[in-house]
């Protein structure tokens, strides 16, 4: 008997180890996996960062219909609610916030940020003498993003911006907006002169296969561009810049034009609008569309419709006939258009306004410009007729006007300017040296349609086209002549960055609408 | 000796063949024997337990004491009931007897399920439990579970799903206990935990890329998988102590599930239940029935304009006259009234299950099958479940037994409506259709010629409520098995080791398209537009846990120690696809869609625990807890990734220790303190980077490239998380009186969240969102009491009462970084959720109108404008609590519940809507000659200018002011009405044992609320990111049901 219990007891301590050590064992074999199980095994920990950078131009492009397209009248819809802003002069997070959300982090557009991309880029690259194009690119196209975030807010974080990451900066200091250009034009220079054919081509980049030659004339043409923001406020710089630029090398043909191709799956973030829920909110604005009439502009019938059903996804007989269009005039909202003078009545759901021409620039792969050869053209005219450069400012300025014309074709196969018809438009309007930065600025306006941001900041800095004050009603009372000149700061930012965002309000002005970018001088 | 050990071998044979051989024996050698059980003064006991000495055979006593039960004439039996003293008789070949059993007084006992599946009488226990009756959940039974827990418990807080059958429930026990979206607590079932994570609801989709559909609707939780028939008993551990054994997981508390096995059931015992239910959309609406469609004051005069005004009632007085409608027709200009009822169809859920159980005095087994078609109120919208349960425990030897419980559930889930959201909405436009269209006219005429969609109103995304429902479809497959193997040993009289092992896995399919042709979608570049989703998630949740446990006392000193391991393994797998622009028109796969977009999502952790709890305890009446835990996390930085656990409880039932009067039975008072936690998700300390699925096709001078396109994530990583703890004190107190008529439990509570790691916001110029951090303080403090009250015991009549409420104050006390407030949820038309130093969690904020120095709205041109953005209060109700009576009469049974909520608020996206499109009473106001508000100039002189009706009502829309929609978001409700008759005695000849008959009805009656044309329990439910921001949610419905009960 007793010998069955002391076997029974044995056997429950055997057991009861047994237990106990499967127990342990597994407790102690699972912590040496510990490292090995928190590390993601379908993601990399790194990444080229050609592959970034990439994404950073490709997510530079941004929708910004509701402010800045309307702000200079070339795009309209009368709503209030959620697509209102630029068209009413009004202040709207939701369509003010895209700029820098989209730019910084990306938030809202895939959290592909530029910014972000670019700092991680400047990072990985810094000092790599086998990634000197790519790190050289980098800074052009940081520059590019700069001049947009500058010239649509003035103060931005700039030294400590993109580094959450690299160094846990998640509050940003705000940096002066001047000095952020004074870095863009240094940024620009140097980076343009040290792209290096010798050195490796980086070919995943979206605008030219890493051609070093295009790459060394986008960096000059944007070295222009930067140089002439600073015409009124600092013409000795301006002129020494645009000097560089030019020996540099600017664009030399359309081929040279930096821009988007979007396709059938990675679409253009305008044809949302154009094309899906909001197709039959957006019209022409009065002023771009009579500017084209009233001139006889070539580029009329291919970026002016009236559709036969403009709220359907498939609208029916499109009318391009010029004589036919008429854009929406500024100033009313839904309920007060139809006492607009000469009100053309609605077609269902819409009003018999033009529209975007839904297989141009409202195709869902409608290209996305950043830089052009016509754009380039035109600000050189200008430096010619304030004698920072030497040239022919007539014959600049034309070819100028007819790249745009030309460009076109980029945008759809089917809208050929031809070439009497480009004569036609250049013998009926005349360059006249009296009214050189009219029409110089004017036809940079028209060049830069659907470009909203060099739209917007042309526009403010040259004063031209003499566009009318948008006169709607309950517009933000902050704006004094009728005009927005900067959109104020996210909401977020506010509550977020609150210390940074207090000090940059102290430092360049209230943040509203009408405090002015330090380039946009009365 | 050796005879026993021969018998172990033979009884070592397949369970299966027990079984069978259960089957065929269990009636042998048993003589039936029949009697009456009353109490000293001659009263029947009801619900008696009179069971065979030695063996598991066991029967309970009717309502009148009655009881039959089969037993050799030579067995003992062993008659008890709680609050007697249990009492042993032989059977002595009699074949009827009359038992008297005697009350005690001191025999309160009432033994529950604790943390690890520990059985502890409920009066050593020093901190707060709750246990939910199991025939409550079948009687007023709801196809998701934990819809049936409302009212239930003091201190939890049940929000029902927003999305119809096989959406989720909310469940919070003591608030909300962090700043994230799921403070759900942790479900264990037969001790070991089941995945309960919710399926649902967070807005997401690609809004500029028009394919804005997805993920809006309410796909479940992990609780509808168990079958309430199937429970035995369910307890709540409300405080962190209750739960302190499970650390880590244990910060919103604990609900413990203990399935059925058969126990008590002598040879086969066969039950049959079924269950009927109708419900019916519940229609809260008061709309204006003066001014039909139409916008500006004008009725549409032609089809084009009926097209574009669909959604507004801003139109004319009603006339009769015809007028053109948006199907092409012209139709008498009048009101429909019955949106609600015209559109939403009557609901059915029919649930039959049956259940097999058996056993004898080595085991039992209970196998029972449960299927439940439930067809939604939302037209082509249904849910069904089948669900298999097995219960099995089996005596190896007198001290090696094993138990293995399993649930298997299939469950369907088809177009669950998209809720919260604008887009793809059926609620919404049914909300808000202008008040002169018939809902059938939108039936009859939901797509044009072409198949496409038909335009009803310029706002393109108010989509056909038809047209969603008959081409959008949303499907949900899951395949579950949940389940554990539990072997235990006793080594000695007092020791104990046991070993398990469980596991939760399903497999789910999910799919969803936007149809071809809808009105929001532009044209595809080639091919057809519209978009289809498709995925396949598997989840793994498996626990490996040993256990020893020993008692032994030592005169008046009893000592209890447990201690124990447990590894935790979970694993998440998810293969997605999305395409678009369709080869073929109407197919909705993978194959057909010519730009495909795929994914494959991963997450895998572990974390590895050691615990132990030691209970002491004094003479009967004081105990003292103590338990310890520490987690090893894998989701952590190795170089800090293992925290501690540890709770301590105090209970003294002075009731034992001091002389009281007679009239006071019981009385025991509880202090109680412990720290929990909670951890984070896998690979949240790297950074990690992706590349975009397709590359972006080019073509650059002549030639083809492809791009890749990289990034990485929005959330900057964070290497030095800690886990978040919880600290929790908590006192309490039990008073039992007049034999325990009168029953009292109430608890107070504080509870500190600290380190939560969540997500918080950084500038977006720092290049991310958020980044990952141990974030703040939050504070819960409040009270939960549970009065009990049997106004009437009779010997024909019972009468037991329930009265719970709770008082919850939640305070967020810190933020991370200095920050005074972070925003958790955006409304889809207006209204945050926030979190707000010095402010109770969940502040709803949004704009106020424009004021002037004294607080007066100021107007422009009329017009109000935007002001401030100001905190309107906190979505969380302070108050929850429930009214529950229970009577017996006879042989009939009513069931009662009436429930509340209050103190919080509701943001209703959904009145602002109706009002700016004109459906409101509201909305009259100004109709004629404009609206002139009530407000003053800027120079401070009264606002006089008329502004058109529309136009200003629109402007709320413009302004997105939220004051005039903010409401108290307090109810009353009448939950539950339930009759049951049973109708045993009418059978009794037969084979049949007892039949029993139920009548339910659930949502009888909205006592009181304070929210314009809604209920205010329909809302998104499942996270509390969204709570209080009301949008165009499902109905809530009425239901009308029948239980039949039958046992063989």
């Amino acid at each position: 008997m007793s010998n069955f219990n002391l076997t029974k007891l044995i056997m429950k301590k055997i057991f009861l180890i047994f237990l106990v050590a499967c127990g342990m064992i597994g407790l102690n074999s699972c912590d040496k996996d510990f490292e090995q199980l928190n590390i993601n095994p379908v993601q990399p920990p790194t990444l080229d960062p050609g592959f970034l950078f990439a994404s950073a131009q490709f997510y530079s492009f941004l929708n910004t219909m509701n402010f800045q397209q309307a702000l200079v009248q070339q795009v309209h819809s009368p709503f209030t609610g959620v697509l209102e802003g630029g068209n009413h002069n009004a202040l709207n997070d939701l369509n003010s916030n895209i700029t820098y959300n989209f730019m910084f982090s990306g938030s809202g557009n895939g959290n592909y940020g530029p910014v972000k991309l670019l700092t991680d880029i400047l990072d990985q690259t810094a000092g790599n003498d086998s990634k000197s194009n790519l790190y050289n690119m980098a800074r052009i196209w940081k520059s590019y993003v700069y001049m947009v975030l500058v010239d649509t807010y003035g103060d931005v974080p700039y030294i400590e911006a993109g580094k959450a990451y690299l160094s846990n900066t998640f509050l940003p200091k705000y940096d002066d907006q001047k000095m952020i250009y004074d870095s863009i034009l240094i940024e620009l220079d140097a980076a343009s002169k040290a792209l290096d054919d010798a050195k490796p081509i980086e070919r995943n980049e979206i605008l030219y296969q890493g051609d070093i030659a295009k790459w060394r004339k986008l960096g000059n043409s944007l070295l222009l561009r930067a140089a002439m923001r600073l015409s009124k406020v600092d013409p000795s710089k301006a002129q020494q810049y645009v000097t560089s630029a030019i020996a540099g090398g600017l664009m030399e043909t359309n081929d040279d034009n930096a821009y988007v191709r979007y396709n059938g799956t990675f679409n253009s973030p305008t044809a949302g609008i154009f094309q899906g829920t909001e197709r039959a909110n957006y019209y022409l604005g009065a002023p771009f569309v009579e500017e084209l009439k009233s001139t006889d502009d070539p580029r009329l019938k291919f970026i002016a419709v009236k559709y036969e059903s403009p709220g359907t996804s498939d609208p029916g007989a499109a009318d391009t006939d010029p004589a036919n269009q008429e854009g929406m005039p500024f100033g009313y909202n839904e309920s007060t258009i139809a006492n607009a003078p000469g009100f053309p009545g609605k077609i269902g759901s819409a009003w018999a306004y033009s529209q975007v021409n839904r297989s141009t620039f409202g195709k869902i792969d409608a290209p996305g410009f950043f830089v052009t050869y016509s754009q380039t053209q035109l600000l050189l005219a200008e430096a010619i007729q304030r004698s920072w450069a030497s040239g022919d400012v007539a014959a600049v300025y034309e070819t100028g006007v007819r790249a745009h014309m030309d460009e076109l074709k980029q945008v759809s196969g089917s809208a050929d300017v031809t070439v009497s018809e480009q004569d036609d438009y250049m013998l009926a309007n005349p360059f006249n040296p009296a009214t050189a930065l009219e029409q110089i600025n004017t036809q940079y306006w028209v060049s830069s349609f659907m470009n909203g941001p060099e739209a917007w900041a042309n526009f403010r800095r040259s004063g031209f086209p003499a566009l009318t004050a948008n006169p709607y009603p309950s517009a933000d009372p902050s704006i004094t002549d009728g005009f927005v000149h900067r959109l104020v700061y996210p909401d977020r930012e506010k509550s977020v960055n609150s210390t940074n965002y207090q000090e940059a309000v102290a430092r360049q002005g209230p943040d509203n609408m009408a405090t002015r970018i330090f380039w946009d001088t009365p | 000796m050796k005879k026993r050990s021969r018998s172990a071998i033979r009884q070592m044979q397949p369970i299966l063949l027990w079984v069978i051989i259960s089957l065929i024996s269990g009636k042998a050698f048993a003589q039936s024997i029949t009697g009456k059980v009353s109490n000293d003064k001659g009263e029947a006991i009801p619900g008696a337990t009179v069971a065979v000495k030695g063996s598991q055979a066991a029967s309970t006593t009717n309502v009148e004491g009655l009881f039959s039960i089969n037993a050799p004439g030579t067995a003992t039996l062993v008659f008890s009931s709680v609050g007697y003293l249990t009492q042993e008789i032989p059977v002595g070949g009699q074949s009827t007897m009359q038992v008297t059993l005697a009350s005690d007084n001191k025999n309160l006992d009432v033994v529950i399920v604790t943390a690890l599946g520990l059985r502890r009488d409920v009066r050593k226990l020093g901190y707060s439990t709750a246990t939910v009756n199991p025939d409550q959940l079948t009687t007023a039974r709801t196809t998701n579970l934990g819809n049936s827990l409302q009212g239930k418990v003091a201190g939890m807080n049940v929000s029902p799903p927003a999305g119809g059958p096989g959406g989720s429930t909310k469940i919070r026990i003591r608030g909300q206990s962090s700043f994230g979206g799921n403070n759900s607590p942790l479900i264990i079932v037969n001790g070991i935990p089941i995945n309960n994570s919710s399926n649902s609801a967070t807005k997401s989709g690609d809004a500029s890329s028009g394919n804005n559909t997805g993920g809006s609707s309410d796909r479940g939780d992990g609780l509808q998988s168990i079958n309430p028939d199937d429970i035995e008993s369910m307890t709540v551990l409300k405080g962190a102590t209750g739960s302190a054994l499970y650390g880590f997981r244990a910060k919103d508390g604990v609900i413990l599930i203990t399935t059925k096995t058969g126990k008590g059931q002598k040879g086969i015992g066969v039950e049959l239940t079924s269950n009927f239910q109708a419900e019916d959309a519940l229609d809260f609406t008061d709309f204006q029935y003066e001014y039909g469609q139409g916008e500006f004051g004008k009725r549409p005069t032609n089809t084009s304009e009926a097209q574009s005004s669909g959604v507004w009632s801003f139109g004319e007085k009603f006339d009769g006259a015809e007028t053109p409608q948006f199907d092409g027709t012209s139709k008498p200009y009048l009101p429909y009234k019955n949106r609600i009822k015209d559109f939403y169809r009557t609901g059915t859920s029919w649930t039959n299950s049956i259940a097999l159980s058996g056993g004898n005095d080595k085991g039992n087994f209970r196998l029972a099958f449960a299927n439940t078609d439930a067809n939604a109120i939302m037209p082509n919208s249904d849910f069904r479940k089948q669900i298999v349960n097995l219960g099995l425990n089996y005596k190896f030897t007198e001290k090696f037994s094993d138990s293995c419980p399993a649930n298997y559930s299939n469950e369907r889930l088809n177009n669950p409506p998209q809720i919260g959201l604008q887009d793809m909405s059926a609620n919404t436009t049914i909300y808000t259709l202008a008040n002169s269209i018939d809902v059938a006219w939108l039936k009859a005429k939901y797509k044009d010629e072409n198949g496409n969609e038909q335009p009803l109103a310029r706002f393109t995304n108010r989509n056909n409520p038809y047209w969603v429902a008959f081409n959008r479809f949303e499907r949900q497959k899951r395949d579950r098995l949940f389940g554990n193997v539990s072997l235990r040993y006793q080594l000695l009289d007092w020791l104990y080791v046991q070993g398990r092992i469980g596991q939760d896995y399903s497999n789910t399919p999910y799919e969803y398209n936007r149809p071809t042709g809808t009105r929001s979608i532009g044209p595809a570049p080639t091919g057809f537009n519209g978009y289809y989703y498709q995925d396949v998630t598997a989840q793994r949740e498996r626990n490996a846990d040993f256990l020893i446990g020993g008692n032994k006392e030592f005169g008046k000193f009893g000592v209890d120690l447990n201690v124990g391991g447990n590894s935790l393994f979970q694993q998440y797998d998810q293969n997605s696809t999305n395409v678009t622009n369709f080869y073929v028109r109407d197919l909705y796969t993978v194959m057909n869609g010519q730009t495909k977009n795929s994914n494959y999502g991963v997450g895998r952790k572990k974390v590895n625990s050691l615990y132990g709890a030691l209970e002491l305890s004094y003479n009967q009446f004081l105990y003292l807890t103590l338990t310890g835990r520490r987690d090893w996390f894998s989701t952590l930085n190795p170089e800090s990734n293992a925290y501690t656990y540890p709770s301590a409880s105090l209970s003294y039932v002075f009731s034992e220790n001091v002389k009281l009067p007679d009239w006071f039975t019981f009385g025991k008072i509880r202090a109680a303190y412990a720290e929990v936690g909670s951890d984070t998700d896998p690979y949240q300390t790297a950074l990690y980077y992706s590349l975009n699925g397709n590359p972006l096709a080019i073509n650059y001078n002549g030639a083809s490239y492809n791009i890749a396109l990289g990034n990485s994530g929005a959330i900057a990583p964070n290497n030095t998380l800690r886990p978040s703890a919880v600290k929790e004190a908590e006192l309490g107190l039990e008073l039992k009186f007049f034999d325990s008529r009168l029953n009292l439990d109430v608890a107070v509570y504080d509870k500190k969240t600290n380190d939560e790691i969540l997500n918080v916001d950084v500038s977006y110029s720092s290049g991310f969102n958020q980044t990952k951090v141990n974030i703040g303080k939050l504070q819960n403090k409040g009270f939960e009491a549970l009065l009990s009250v049997i106004p009437v015991k009779t010997q024909n009549t019972n009468w037991e009462m329930g009265f719970n409420a709770s008082y919850n104050q939640s305070k967020v006390l810190q933020l991370a970084n200095g920050q005074q407030r972070f925003d958790v949820g955006t409304g889809e038309f207006f209204g945050t959720v926030s979190h707000e130093v010095g402010m109770p969690l969940a502040s709803l904020r949004g704009f106020d109108y424009a004021r002037d120095d004294k607080g007066n709205i100021i107007t422009n041109g009329g017009l109000f404008s935007q002001g401030e953005m100001v905190t309107f209060g906190s979505a969380i109700p302070k108050w929850t609590g429930g009214w529950l009576n229970t009577v017996n009469w006879k042989k009939l049974r009513i069931f009662t519940q009436v429930d509340f909520k209050a103190g919080h608020k509701i943001m209703s996206n959904s009145n602002l809507n109706m009002l700016r499109e004109g459906l409101t009473q509201s909305s009259l106001v100004g109709r004629e000659g404009g609206v002139v508000f009530d407000a003053l100039n800027a120079d401070g002189t009264p606002n006089s200018t008329a502004v058109e009706a529309e136009q200003f009502y629109s402007t709320y829309r413009a302004t997105n002011i939220a004051t005039p929609f903010l409401y108290n978001g307090s109810f009353v409700r009448w939950r539950t009405l339930s009759i049951g008759y049973d109708l045993s005695d009418v059978v009794s000849k037969s084979f049949i044992k007892g039949l029993s008959v139920s009548l339910l009805m659930n949502n009888v009656l909205m006592i009181k609320k304070y929210l314009d044309n809604l209920d205010p329990e329909a809302q998104v439910s499942a996270s509390d990111n969204f709570q209080g921001i009301e949008t165009h949610t499902l109905p809530t419905t009425r239901s009308y049901g029948i239980n039949l009960n039958v046992k063989f």
